[in-house]
């Protein structure tokens, strides 16, 4: 079995090799050109979140000391923003932002980046987790990358995750914030 | 003369319907006989908000008729009595020493022992019921077989990618094992590595397994030395979802399981010197997700052929379902929505003793 992490998961490329090779990675060279210039684009949209939060992380491997300062916090609300094609179970963290959600009084929510296939959504139901699909509109590159995690604390927003250039004023992270409701 | 043609179309009109009729189902109903499979008794699992069974992995019914179930959310072990009630949660998730990082295949040894095998520690974890803590902890050479008692001695079976599959040992419940002969295929070129599951069964001085690729039912002795075996029919893959083509034209799989044999993972003895053999035809559906059906051979010694083969059944026909066997008597996991809510049941059925 094996064992997957969000750091691990943000690095994923899928089980199978890449079939277009350097073609690949080039378009790879635009999509992080692209990455840049977004950032550059949201830096003087809003201030950066990570520097606002003072518990926010880039490094997923910190959730757990995270999880435990939440713990003692007030009614915290979790979006998962995840691709449905992301094994759920597979994350050893899930089950501990489930337990601080409910622990807390507040609600935890998937985001999925796209429609989920029948059999798909009935493993999420089966789980007895909501889910919202928040797609990326335009196909523009989103603001978070999947796997990421959204915790709603009052007026704060904290982010963690590999790939996170969202800002206060993000567009995803309001939806999500309105699907919670 | 109009009258003469209106006799050849109605029959011709009946084999097209009929045709067209076939043509609905994917692959040809693997329910050939359920006259053997008697459902008797149905349990529904009373589970509460912080203790209910999100993924299912792995479930064990004990002597009393307590049933265990390994929860893969929260990596642990929910314990229900034979009514179903709610009665503990087992261990939890981390590394810590009553806690599990990756619980599977449940073993109820006796009314106070439960073996969980945590394939992500690589230990088998001895868990006292009535003190509620592991009391010991089996180092693992890596993904094994459930771990079986014979006679007091403790067996799994280990997949080796060098050597084939080994047979272990521990005559007492503590340390590392001996390592026996090795059971040649039973992990080659098969998916079963990722279940983690060689289909090994022991009773008194027997062992049985698969050989060669899952043909033969080999008997072997408690030093793992064959002495005899049985051929077994190969299974083609049966019960593929109907949206699969769909999926293939999707570019979602990556290969066609219908080519592929059916996966064996669990073997049982039952009464009468006959065998209970599980299949899985299961598929992959985008990566993660993993749909499928699980088939029930079974097998005599004596009468050396297949004797009933059945699908099964579950609500949800793509879930695969958890299984255990205790004596003649199936276990099976469904779990399905029900209006807004989800269901779990544990239902029983009896293989009847006039099969094989």
């Amino acid at each position: 079995m094996l064992k997957l992490s969000f750091e691990r998961l943000g690095q994923s490329t899928g089980v199978f090799p890449h079939p277009f090779g350097s073609q690949h990675r080039a378009r790879s060279a635009l999509v992080v050109l692209a990455a840049l210039l977004g950032g550059v684009v949201a830096g003087c949209v809003g201030e950066p979140l990570e520097k606002a939060a003072p518990l926010a992380s880039t490094s997923p491997t910190s959730d757990e000391s995270a999880i435990e300062t939440l713990r003692r916090s007030a009614t915290v609300a979790v979006v998962l923003f995840q691709t449905p094609t992301e094994c759920l179970t597979c994350s050893a963290d899930l089950n501990r932002w489930i337990e601080l959600a409910r622990e807390s009084g507040g609600a935890f929510l998937i985001a999925l980046s796209e429609e989920p296939s029948v059999e798909e959504a009935a493993a999420i139901r089966r789980m007895r987790l909501s889910f919202t699909v928040l797609r990326n509109r335009r196909g523009r590159v989103s603001s978070i990358v999947p796997p990421a995690i959204a915790v709603f604390r009052g007026d704060d927003t904290l982010i963690f995750g590999q790939n996170v250039t969202a800002n206060r004023r993000s567009k995803l992270l309001e939806r999500a914030r309105r699907a919670l409701q | 003369m109009r009258f003469r043609s209106f006799r050849f179309i109605t029959p011709l009109l009946l084999t097209v319907l009929a045709g067209c009729e076939g043509a609905k189902e994917a692959t040809p109903a693997a329910t050939s006989s359920n006259r053997s499979l008697t459902s008797f008794a149905t349990v529904r699992l009373q589970e509460r908000d912080t203790a209910y069974i999100a993924k299912s992995n792995s479930l064990a019914v004990s002597a009393n008729g307590q049933f265990f179930v390994v929860d893969m959310l929260t990596r642990r072990i929910l314990r229900f009595d034979a009514a179903g009630t709610f009665l503990e949660a087992i261990g939890r998730q981390g590394l810590g020493p009553n806690e599990f990082e990756g619980p599977s295949l449940l073993t109820v040894l006796d009314d106070s022992t439960l073996v969980v095998m945590d394939a992500l520690r690589r230990q088998a974890v001895l868990w006292n019921l009535n003190s509620k803590m592991a009391i010991a902890r089996l180092p693992l050479p890596g993904l094994t077989s459930p771990l079986v008692r014979a006679n007091g001695v403790l067996y799994a079976a280990a997949a080796d990618p060098l050597h084939g599959t080994a047979g272990l040992r521990w005559r007492s419940a503590q340390g590392s094992p001996e390592r026996l002969g090795h059971i040649l295929d039973v992990h080659r070129d098969r998916l079963s590595s990722i279940w983690g599951a060689a289909a090994v069964a022991v009773s008194g001085d027997s062992v049985l397994f698969f050989g060669g690729r899952s043909e033969y039912l080999i008997m072997a002795d408690s030093e793992w030395q064959p002495r005899d075996s049985l051929p077994i029919p190969r299974v083609a893959r049966r019960g593929i979802p109907l949206d699969l083509d769909l999926s293939f034209g999707n570019g979602r799989n990556i290969y066609d399981v219908r080519a592929q044999l059916s996966e064996p993972f669990g073997l049982h003895f039952l009464s009468g010197g006959r065998y209970a053999l599980f299949h899985l035809d299961y598929n992959v559906v985008r990566n993660t997700t993993i749909v499928g059906k699980a088939f029930m051979t079974v097998v005599s010694s004596a009468g050396s052929s297949q004797c009933i083969d059945v699908l099964v059944p579950t609500h949800d026909p793509t879930l695969i379902p958890r299984l255990s066997l205790r004596a003649d008597t199936l276990f099976v996991l469904d779990q399905f929505e029900r209006s807004d809510s989800v269901v779990v049941e544990i239902k029983k059925y009896r293989i009847g003793a006039d099969v094989c």
